[in-house]
């Protein structure tokens, strides 16, 4: 299972890309988050979306290392289920 | 998208630092007044809000030193608005304070550094006020006889203040994707509302599609946030403000505050349907009168009006030729069409035109803090603020103007001690004025300090070798010396004018928009320097005359009078020079031909303009003949050419040939003053 290494800001400007990224995965989503710095209202939903699809296809949904910034960025977001669900320290 | 998303969020950054430019200006205009209306609460009202705004921004740029500080900056005033704290003098110098540090990070931000670090001094003065007890109302005791007003007696009343009290809220909210196409996130909206007090987020992700269909700019998450915050409900609201129509909220007060109240509008986000909740005094948006627009559309439709009015004068070039007259029907249609361009003309150039205000107020901080550093106190007066400049001067006017206003500070005004020995306010006054005066701008710098000395002026001057000793010069002429290169009469270089720059570079400053300055001192008393200015350099009035076969405009400013040259009654004063009798006196005369290096024929020259100058100092310019009086775009010598001496600008004229335009000073500063002397003699 491949690993994609998610960048520092998970910003707006990310967003097109990191959605092209997401759908390139085979079938499983294992994401890397520790640079994350930021991550922002567009990119939480792609992280949504393929939590779902994840659930839809049952297949896996990890984020491993989750950093502390991205920690916080989620959980302001109301992303703590979903951390709790999906993330592997 | 990635250029053109850069692109976008450039210009958009772009926006925020020119609407962060406007609320600190806005917040200087407050602050320098609230001392004076210290009971206002308007004024602290906006003092927030503009606080408040840039705060909004900034988060949405994730300038996180600017948000920090702006928070905490608003958190202060907030204890000013709710009568916590009270204004004061010390108040006012710590918010004066607070904005220079504002200016300095916006600044910083501007100039692409990623953070800033705020002085913990400014910090620490600021955080006394979030700690200070709340100002005690004395009521007077019941028992006392309270005073009798036209027979009415007045009684104290006790007046409970209570801690604020602590509202739980229920907010619903989805956002449009133009929240995040103008840079701002829900990221933003969610830790303002979580800084307000403690705050539980849940996200609705049922409307979340999977990977393969979802589309990634689009938004389809609707979050609810319980929020328990003292905050008075209208701050929770002004969260929602910055972000207009984009976002939809619901805020629901609970449980026993079940007052709904939907902010901004509904934007189609693809939700489920809720039951609607009950809509109570929707929040009004205010419409704004203003368009921003960017400055280079401004720019070029200056430029392509320009050509228009080169054009038409092209058209009247044409029919002259063609001998078509002026009250033929195509005439008249002309005439109607120069008109109309007039007023296209004029209005677009008003459109470049700023209140002299945004520069008068950074003086503010020029002036406060050159007091600080030299220890004396300065009480700065602002006249005229509104008088409105092109904004190509304006943009130049700002260094020299800082300049001046610090040597005023510098060595204008004298310390404390000092003025009380003679007799002075303790306190320095400097006053900056604007106003308009014959169609020019003026500006003036005036302090009541100790004047300027001229002996010591002419003995620096000696000293420096810009004069020789025993030149005979007047008191004005002595004062324009501290414009020379290299002329400074303070031993001692200072932290705050001893920085390289003289007179000499304000003064070419000045000129490079066409300024001149005058000096107006009197020893003991003060000094007032008076600068004058064209409203703009696009266009100019003037009248347009031949001389040795070429074409020149002579500005119509300058232009006191016209009258028919009689060369019998000039008199002859030296070689090649002459004078000429006008009203009770005599003129230096000056002939166009000479400043082209030709030699007056004494037939050709038929027309005699008396021309003056600022300081009104006449002199008669014979020219051979008068063509037309109009208006000319003006079009810089050295950057098309360079700079000829005797010209300040050019035109094009209708057909297409260039004219050169009068420097008029350089006629009264470089040739006039080799007459005059011959003159004086003669007569």
């Amino acid at each position: 299972m491949s690993v994609l290494s998610l960048p520092e800001m998970l910003d707006t400007s990310y967003a097109n890309t990191f959605a092209e990224l997401l759908r390139n995965e085979e079938k499983d989503f294992c994401l890397d988050g520790s640079r994350v710095v930021r991550v922002g209202g567009l990119c939480f939903q792609l992280l949504i979306s393929a939590y779902r699809t994840a659930q839809q296809q049952d297949a896996c949904f990890e984020i491993r290392n989750v950093s502390d910034a991205m920690r916080e960025s989620l959980r302001v977001m109301g992303g703590d289920f979903f951390l709790s669900a999906g993330e592997k320290a | 998208m990635s250029a053109d998303f850069t692109d976008d969020m450039d210009a958009i950054r772009q926006i925020f630092f020119d609407e962060c430019d406007e609320q600190l200006a806005l917040l200087e205009e407050e602050l320098t007044t609230l001392g004076d209306e210290p009971e206002n609460g308007e004024k602290i009202n906006t003092i927030f809000r503009c606080v408040h705004s840039i705060k909004g921004g900034a988060a949405a740029f994730g300038m996180e030193d600017l948000v920090k500080f702006s928070h905490l900056f608003e958190s202060v005033l907030d204890r000013f608005r709710s009568g916590a704290c009270s204004v004061n003098a010390d108040s006012v110098t710590t918010f004066l304070k607070c904005k220079d540090v504002l200016f300095d990070i916006v600044a910083a931000f501007k100039n692409g550094a990623c953070s800033y670090d705020v002085d913990p001094e400014t910090t620490a003065e600021l955080e006394q006020y979030l700690h200070s007890e709340a100002p005690v109302i004395q009521p007077k005791s019941e028992d006392v006889e309270m005073d009798d007003i036209f027979g009415l007696s007045f009684a104290p009343v006790k007046i409970e203040i209570d801690e604020p009290k602590e509202c739980q809220y229920s907010i619903v909210m989805t956002v449009s994707p133009q929240l995040y196409e103008r840079g701002d996130d829900i990221r933003n909206i969610l830790i303002a509302l979580e800084g307000m007090g403690q705050s539980q987020v849940t996200v609705d992700i049922d409307n979340v599609p999977v990977i393969n269909d979802i589309s990634p700019c689009q938004s389809y998450l609707t979050w609810q946030i319980l929020l328990v915050t003292a905050e008075p409900r209208a701050n929770l609201e002004e969260i929602f403000e910055w972000s207009g129509d984009d976002i939809h909220a619901v805020i629901t007060s609970l449980p026993d505050h079940a007052e709904t109240e939907v902010i901004a509008t509904p934007c189609p986000v693809p939700v489920e349907e809720k039951p609607a909740p009950q809509v109570k005094n929707p929040v009004e948006r205010r419409d704004s009168a203003t368009v921003r627009v960017d400055i280079r559309r401004i720019d070029k439709l200056v430029d392509l009006i320009g050509e228009l009015v080169i054009n038409q004068g092209a058209i009247q070039s044409q029919m002259r030729r063609n001998k078509i007259l002026g009250d033929s029907i195509l005439g008249n249609v002309v005439t109607a069409q120069e008109q109309l361009i007039h007023e296209l003309q004029e209005n677009v150039i008003t459109m470049r035109a700023y209140p002299i205000k945004t520069v008068f107020q950074k003086l503010g901080r020029v002036v406060r803090e050159t007091a600080r550093l030299t220890g004396k106190q300065v009480r700065l007066v602002l006249e005229g603020e509104d008088t409105e400049v092109d904004r190509s001067i304006l943009e130049k006017l700002s260094d020299p103007l800082t300049h001046m206003v610090r040597n005023a500070i510098d060595h204008g005004i004298e310390n404390a001690e000092i003025r009380s020995q003679a007799g002075k306010d303790q306190e320095g006054l400097l006053r900056l004025r604007a106003f308009q005066r014959s169609g020019r701008i003026i500006v003036e710098i005036q302090d009541d300090g100790a004047g300027l000395d001229p002996d010591r002026i002419y003995e620096k001057a000696v000293e420096k070798k810009i004069i020789e000793k025993g030149q005979r010069l007047d008191r004005e002429e002595i004062y324009s010396l501290i414009f020379e290169p290299g002329f400074s009469t303070v031993a001692e270089v200072t932290d705050v004018s001893g920085r390289g720059v003289g007179m000499d570079v304000v003064k070419q400053s000045l000129q490079q928009i066409n300024g001149r300055v005058f000096i107006i001192s009197s020893k003991g008393k003060g000094t007032t320097f008076s600068i004058s200015l064209p409203f703009t350099l696009s266009v100019i009035e003037g009248i347009i005359f031949k001389a040795e076969g070429q074409d020149f405009v002579v500005p119509v400013n300058n232009v006191s009078e016209t009258i028919i040259y009689d060369t019998r009654k000039a008199f002859h004063i030296g070689e090649g020079k002459y004078g000429y009798p006008y009203r009770d006196g005599y003129l230096s005369v000056i002939y166009a031909a000479e400043i082209l290096g030709s030699v007056p024929d004494g037939k050709s020259q038929k027309i005699c303009f008396v021309i003056e100058n600022e300081n009104d100092e006449k002199m008669a310019f014979i020219v051979d003949k008068i063509i037309d009086h109009s208006r000319f775009v003006v079009k810089n010598l050295e950057e098309n050419y360079r700079k000829i001496a005797c010209f300040s600008t050019a035109t094009i004229l209708g057909d297409g040939n260039v004219a050169f335009i009068l420097d008029v000073e350089f006629l009264f500063g470089e040739l006039l003053k080799k007459r005059e002397s011959l003159l004086e003699e003669k007569v």
